[in-house]
């Protein structure tokens, strides 16, 4: 037992199984699945601009209008017309579409980044489960080697009472992906130690002193599994051709974009991609499109070559794409060239499987204050995200004190955007 | 089986008798809405029959007046497994005892001197004085300001940048060690005002409020200090319990005086230098109150009302009457006494007669070492779906912890020498789960991370070595990073989970940290077990069981080690091995748990 080899100590972490114990508060696991679809098979992509972006520059100009701003708007190969500092996406709009009449009720930063990552108000009784979250819990397949809740750089939202088991795993792109993943000893004394780890977890789980023994016994299995995974060569995006690396631009986000391309070969159910930066009360032209260091460049080469890239290698058929922040900046640009917080009518920018492409849903007035046509409130947005994934958005989860919690959240209807479905 | 324990035991006759209104007569507004045989009902029952006693007789004793423990928190648990068929399982032992005991009194691990002390001394009363030693360390003051410092500053809070958190732990520890009673602490907590490093109380209410926006403060008070979450109510009544969004935002409005200012950075407007939390007083304010909107659509007015509707000048001592703040407040200009609301809330939160401040914080310190409240979640007195698992215990240690001046220290004494306490986690019967909540045996808990991180420092030394530059920014710098991979819910939920994720678990097998603290470095624990020549391999083996897990290796344990030891490559590689079975001790379960 203590001279366990590698191979015996691996077969071994394999039979104590993947699944977690953890508590289950999801009622109706089975039911929560579109009868057709299997687990896994499908991955989620979020593209978070922490910050609260400016779309009425980048999604639904208003050219014409006192609060038009300076950029102009250009041809994609969809229906619609985008920022001209987003050339190489403007290119794959046949593969996404725009909701332009997006309302999300809250213009705190932290609020926003809570209510558009749960469908929920935060509330001091409960945290509830992030979308990345709820995606890793249903859609993570059995022998995935690597978490289902994968943070490139994203603000990782808690897995709230689904527990940590579908916590964020926090990556990113470069040469130390993921931190700790090596052993600090060489091979035989990480074999002897992780020998004598073994013997007295096994011999402390057979106590009967309840659920957590084992539970730790799983999460480190889990880890050192992991540690050994032929998958983390994925992770290691410098073995990529230059030529490739380039079009996702020289920054953090463009490589995190890259390494997302191989997460969603290895099958993994969940990436949120971060991009920061967006929170242009000053200057907003600047830091968009035109300055050092502007966002709008960055998101360009980043997200527009992974749509490219997933639609060329056929990927994106089972990869649903979903770019948005905090909220909208206001229309009115104030006294600094700035745009303040916006929740009340924005755009998102959706696409990818079970998602038609090119379509441009909702419509905000001449000069971008109010929404005129087919509002979409956070219900329909997380119904149609759900949907698009092989999830029910007729689901609901049961909270740790009880109460049933819809998966699409209290605001609105709860129904989808039935004009983008597939 | 486990929350309809009302329903069935004997308090059943109390529990379910209905609508009783003498909470004040103001409550007359509220009472009429209370469901039969609900827990508030229940005290409002038991407060007239408190009032009437007292009326009798001054002759108010306590059970547990003198400090002693009262005996009957053993003899009522042991009622309840007797009404419900349970029986217990058997004591802890020494060893599991007292790190238990440690963990949960001073938040770290015995040290092996500890324990071994421990292990050998005689004497019927042993762990009463183990508990006395533990609660006599200033050890004791900075646990428990851990533990606060979390609750009352919300890990979700996703820039807590307005609040200075050390300066808040520091007052909380000083507190707690100088046995400040409960309910003054927390009326600090409450009314503070100043600077936030000269009034460190201010911290809390600086926290929770967002841009003097007080919802989240609101639903923080009643929670922390009451039990009762009112936050569901800021948006409509409550659909399964009495709570009715007017009670929310009648809190709310013992706000509108509140306001925090921030001084900037003498020469740079970015960076804070510090934040004041100011009152203004009651007078002075433009509102007198806050306005909110029904689910109908309508706005409605609402005056500083406390949760049982009495509002300022009923809070005042005078006979209530509806809508007389403005009468209220002519009667208090008269006076020239400046009215400040904050102090006003505060009074009425720890006021003796309120019947749910000493409950809430006997239900958290019962949570804090039994893994378990009460009821269902720890801070949730009156939701409509629970009650208390044992609510005639849970009455009666308030009623001793508030006749015993609020003393933290006693209640700790008094829940921490308790045969109910010490049981083992090991479970009996099959249907263990169900027993949960009814502390027929210990819960299994995670360490948190701080006492993670300060039980592996109290095993291996390491910051005696020469190698620690800065303990105290390491320390931090550990439990940051670990806390930012946590992520998990903060309000304490039924039972305890597992909260590690991959990345935690990665982080203490493979950090350079955790690496350099499990090796041979000069000053270490490991060091010196290894340097002393005149013991034997087994000796050593031994220390390290005793000095991580208060207990002696296993015989296969030992033999594994023997035989790592004989296949050692040379001299080096056995420090190595020595090195290693520190690390897997460090790794285990066993340690990273609390049992």
């Amino acid at each position: 037992m203590m001279s366990m080899d590698r191979r015996h100590f691996m077969k071994h972490v394999a039979g104590a199984g993947m699944a977690l114990p953890m508590f289950d508060w999801v009622s109706g696991f089975h039911a929560a699945r579109a009868a057709d679809k299997k687990v896994g098979g499908h991955t989620f992509i979020l593209v978070w601009l922490s910050g609260g972006p400016s779309t009425i520059d980048m999604w639904d100009l208003k050219p014409g209008s006192k609060n038009g701003g300076e950029f102009k708007p250009i041809a994609t190969t969809g229906s619609g017309q985008i920022c001209e500092h987003l050339p190489t996406i403007a290119k794959q709009m046949k593969h996404l579409s725009i909701i332009r009449s997006y309302t999300s009720r809250d213009g705190s930063h932290e609020r926003g980044t809570y209510i558009n990552h749960t469908a929920y108000a935060p509330v001091a009784s409960v945290t509830h489960p992030a979308i990345g979250a709820v995606m890793a819990k249903f859609n993570t397949p059995g022998n995935l080697e690597v978490p289902g809740h994968i943070s490139l750089g994203g603000p990782g939202v808690s897995p709230g009472f689904l527990g940590a088991a579908y916590a964020p795993f926090r990556v990113e792109a470069g040469d130390n992906p993921i931190p700790n993943i090596a052993a600090a000893v060489d091979r035989r004394r990480f074999e002897r130690r992780v020998g004598l780890l073994e013997t007295m977890q096994d011999s402390f789980v057979k106590q009967g002193r309840g659920e957590l023994p084992k539970e730790h016994h799983t999460i480190y299995d889990r880890s050192l599994n992991l540690m050994s995974s032929k998958l983390l060569e994925s992770f290691k995006i410098d073995k990529i051709a230059a030529a490739q690396r380039e079009k996702y631009g020289d920054h953090q986000f463009g490589r995190n974009c890259l390494l997302a391309t191989r997460l969603v070969e290895i099958g993994v159910p969940f990436i949120e991609i971060g991009l920061g930066g967006w929170d242009t009360h000053q200057e907003v032209f600047e830091n968009l499109g035109t300055g050092r260091n502007a966002r709008l460049p960055q998101l360009d080469q980043g997200l527009g070559s992974l749509v490219e890239d997933l639609a060329a290698s056929g990927l994106l058929s089972k990869t649903t794409i979903c770019c948005m922040g905090d909220f909208g900046r206001t229309p009115k640009i104030n006294q600094d060239a700035g745009r303040d917080h916006w929740p009340t009518g924005w755009s998102v920018v959706v696409g990818g499987a079970g998602i038609k492409g090119g379509e441009i849903v909702g419509k905000m007035d001449d000069d971008g204050v109010e929404i005129v046509d087919r509002p979409v409130d956070v219900s329909n947005l997380f119904a149609t995200l759900y949907h698009a994934v092989g999830i029910s958005e007729a689901t609901e989860l049961r909270s740790p004190n009880g109460r049933p919690l819809k998966l699409v959240g209290a605001f609105g209807s709860g129904e989808p955007v039935k004009e983008l479905l597939v | 089986m486990r929350f309809c324990f009302a329903a069935r035991g004997k308090s059943a006759g109390l529990a379910v008798i209905g609508m009783a209104m003498i909470l004040s007569p103001s409550a007359w507004l509220f009472a009429e809405a209370l469901p039969a045989g609900s827990y508030r009902s229940r005290l409002q029952e038991l407060r007239r029959e408190r009032d009437h006693e007292r009326n009798r007789s001054n002759d108010a004793s306590s059970s547990a007046s003198d400090g002693q423990r009262p005996d009957y928190i053993d003899a009522m648990v042991e009622e309840t497994w007797k009404e419900n068929g349970l029986s217990a399982t058997e004591q802890a032992t020494d060893g599991e005892f007292i790190r238990r005991a440690t963990l949960d009194i001073v938040g770290r691990i015995p040290t092996l001197a500890e324990t071994k002390a421990y292990l050998q001394e005689k004497g019927g009363d042993k762990r009463s004085k183990l508990v006395d030693r533990l609660l006599a360390s200033d050890e004791y003051g900075r646990n428990f300001a851990n533990v606060w410092v979390k609750l009352l500053i919300p890990a979700d809070l996703v820039n807590p940048r307005d609040v200075n958190r050390d300066a808040l732990h520091a007052w909380l520890e000083r507190e707690f060690n100088r046995s400040r009673p409960w309910n003054e602490m927390s009326h600090e907590l409450i009314a503070a005002t100043g600077r936030w490093d000269e009034n460190p109380a201010v911290n809390f209410i600086l926290a929770n409020q967002d841009n003097n926006n007080s919802i989240r403060t609101t639903s923080m008070v009643t929670r922390i200090f009451l039990g009762v979450q009112t936050q569901c109510t800021e948006c409509h009544d409550h659909p399964w319990n009495a709570w009715k969004q007017d009670q929310f935002h009648g809190v709310n409005a013992f706000f509108v005086g509140t306001r925090e200012k921030r001084a900037t950075k003498p020469g740079n407007q970015q960076q804070t230098d510090y934040w004041t939390l100011e009152e203004v007083p009651f007078q002075d304010t433009r509102m007198k109150g806050v306005f909110f909107e029904r689910r109908n659509g309508l706005s409605v007015f609402t005056e500083p009302t406390y949760l049982d509707g009495r509002n300022l000048k009923a809070l005042s001592g005078a006979k209530p009457t509806k809508g007389d703040v403005t009468e209220f407040l002519k009667d208090q200009m008269k006076e020239d006494k400046p009215v400040y609301l904050r102090q006003v809330l505060a009074d009425a939160v720890t006021a003796p007669d309120n019947p749910y401040f000493a409950r809430a914080m006997v239900n958290r310190v019962w949570y804090h070492f039994l893994g378990h409240s009460f009821t269902k979640n720890v801070d949730d007195f009156d939701n409509g779906l629970d009650e208390p698992s044992m609510p005639d215990l849970l009455d009666k240690l308030a009623e001793d912890f508030q006749a015993n001046n609020y003393d933290v220290k006693k209640l700790v004494h008094w829940i921490a020498t308790t045969k109910t306490y010490g049981l083992s986690t090991k479970r009996k019967g099959k249907k263990s789960d169900e027993a949960v909540g009814f502390f027929s045996f210990q819960l299994t808990r995670p360490l948190t991370p701080e006492q993670l991180y300060d039980s592996v420092l109290t095993l291996t030394q390491i910051d005696r070595s020469s190698e620690t530059a800065n303990a105290s920014g390491e320390r931090k710098q550990f439990i940051d990073e670990f806390v930012r991979t946590f992520s998990n819910d903060d309000s304490p939920t039924a039972a305890p989970t597992y909260d590690g994720t991959i990345t935690q678990s990665l982080m203490m097998m493979n950090s350079p940290l955790m690496n350099r603290v499990t090796s041979c470095v000069p000053g270490s624990y490991l060091h010196d077990l290894i340097k002393d020549e005149s013991r034997s391999d087994k000796e050593r083996i031994e220390s390290i069981y005793l000095a991580a897990l208060s207990r002696r290796p296993t015989s296969h344990e030992v033999k594994a080690i023997g035989n790592m030891l004989d296949q050692a490559k040379d001299k080096n590689d056995r420090i190595y091995v020595y090195s290693d079975v520190l690390w897997a001790v460090v790794n285990s379960a066993e340690f990273a748990l609390n049992h």
